[in-house]
């Protein structure tokens, strides 16, 4: 990554979409916004629907040349095996999933070489959790599709990874625990869920963000930096 | 300023990790089997110690104390490897591997657990390597060694995460050090297999020792608040590739 440049941040209007944004600007880069929403801090925004080719064609055509693209976008449903609605997952695999390997492919052409590719995943790649069948779908296939896209973009020295938070304290976290019954007892259990006893900061996923984007982790490629302080390792 | 404990300092990553953490603002205790002196003149101490000697250990932690009261970051570099099939293996030479590259992690962190306390830091971070997870021919104690680190890595975050210290591993792939340079030159034809170690990353080439000790900083940083119990590949798209 380049010390001058822009980053391209999708669902950079989310917890840490925000927060992303602001250590993209801290550290001297200008940060380029797609998202639903319009995002008033970001340095370039658009506002968009990432089920949307030609919308996301055109806003990476706007941007322009890139030292790094963060793909943060994604969406969440209830709904298990037997009751989730087809046109549910399809939205939720649009979003999370195809909407990642668009702004890769559009983003593609305008990486510097020595570019950064950061995707995320999430701890949900590596559970179970009944009634979020698509999200954990989705999370796991976008691990897979930064293996692959590592090789491919390994040829022009542009680094492909992923961050997997464990639970961030984000309004989307907020309605998803919103949609249940118990999701005030949820959330009062969900820090002890972590070895270190808390939910993470949006803050501290962004700072792993920034380190795999920057030069820091040059020989860090195809892998993922698990967030989770602990949760993975706690039973 | 915060301190740091490096282990194995004297070699390619460990020498190289002294460098970063001096440049990050840390003072240095180094540790090695003969005294290692800290990098163009950073202020630390240096210590000889034999990781496999819980009285060596001991020792050196003691003096660590007297120096510098606290320590903020541990990070055990120190390893070594051993060249030979399950079949023909001595038992000595098992045990050895098993003792430094394992049991002097327990040990630095027996006796580091409560200088990290007192610090602020609170990190440690541990080399592992992608051999804990893929085999190489004629390496059975290192890739054994290796993954048991990862899993004494997470067995420590466990218990000190309740002290607010947080446990890490770095698996590098193949780095540009003595170490390696050591290993290629036991087999037949070290250039080919140098040839082959690089084609083995996407990246095509092999790790310099900085790019390792930059990941290791960025773990014992703060920047990482939220990381613990993982191991971070350095590996240049290894695993990947593998």
């Amino acid at each position: 990554m380049t010390r001058n440049g822009t980053i391209a941040i999708t669902g950079a209007a989310g917890g840490i979409g925000i927060a992303t944004v602001r250590c993209v600007q801290a550290a001297g880069l200008r940060a380029a916004a797609l998202d639903l929403n319009p995002v008033a801090e970001a340095d370039l925004s658009h506002a968009l629907d990432l089920a949307d080719e030609e919308a996301i064609a055109r806003a990476f055509e706007a941007i322009g040349p890139l030292a790094g693209l963060v793909c943060i976008a994604g969406t969440n449903a209830r709904g298990r095996v037997e009751d989730l609605p087809w046109e549910t997952w399809r939205h939720v695999m649009a979003v999370n999933v195809r909407g990642t390997m668009l702004a890769m492919k559009h983003a593609s052409p305008r990486l510097a070489d020595g570019a950064s590719i950061v995707l995320t995943s999430s701890v949900s790649a590596h559970i179970g959790t009944d009634g979020y069948v698509a999200y954990h779908t989705s999370k796991g296939a976008v691990l897979g599709l930064m293996r692959a896209a590592s090789g491919e973009f390994a040829e022009r020295g542009v680094r492909v990874n992923a961050v997997s938070p464990g639970w961030v304290d984000t309004p989307f976290t907020d309605r998803a625990l919103a949609e249940l019954p118990d999701g005030e007892a949820i959330r009062a259990a969900a820090g002890a869920a972590h070895l270190l006893g808390r939910m993470a900061q949006p803050g501290e996923i962004a700072e792993a963000i920034m380190f795999l984007l920057s030069d820091e982790a040059s020989f860090v490629t195809g892998t993922e930096l698990i967030v989770d302080g602990g949760f993975l390792r706690k039973r | 300023m915060p301190v740091a404990v490096i282990t194995g300092a004297a070699g390619g990553i460990g020498t190289a990790t002294s460098r970063v953490m001096a440049e990050a603002g840390f003072d240095l205790a180094l540790i090695d089997r003969s005294e290692a002196r800290p990098p163009g003149g950073a202020a630390g101490l240096g210590l000889a110690c034999d990781l496999a000697d819980p009285g060596s250990v001991e020792t050196a932690f003691s003096a660590i104390a007297d120096r510098f009261g606290a320590v903020d970051a541990l990070i055990n570099v120190a390893g070594i490897n051993h060249r030979s099939p399950v079949a023909e293996m001595a038992v000595a030479d098992w045990d050895r591997m098993m003792d430094i590259n394992v049991g002097g992690m327990f040990l630095t962190a027996k006796f580091g657990l409560p200088l990290l306390e007192r610090g602020a830091g609170k990190a440690v971070v541990n080399m592992a390597s992608v051999s804990g997870h893929v085999a190489t021919v004629d390496y059975p104690a290192y890739v054994t060694t290796k993954a048991a680190v990862e899993s004494f890595t997470v067995a420590l975050a466990q218990e000190a995460a309740t002290r607010g210290i947080r446990v890490n591993a770095v698996a590098p792939g193949w780095v540009n050090a003595g170490f390696t340079d050591k290993a290629l030159a036991e087999t037949d034809d070290p250039d080919a297999l140098h040839a082959a170690a690089r084609d083995a990353h996407l990246l095509g080439r092999m790790a310099e020792p900085e790019e390792v000790a930059r990941a290791v900083r960025w773990l014992a940083s703060d920047k990482a608040s939220f990381v613990t119990g993982q191991t971070l590949f350095v590996d240049g798209g290894f695993m990947r590739k593998h």
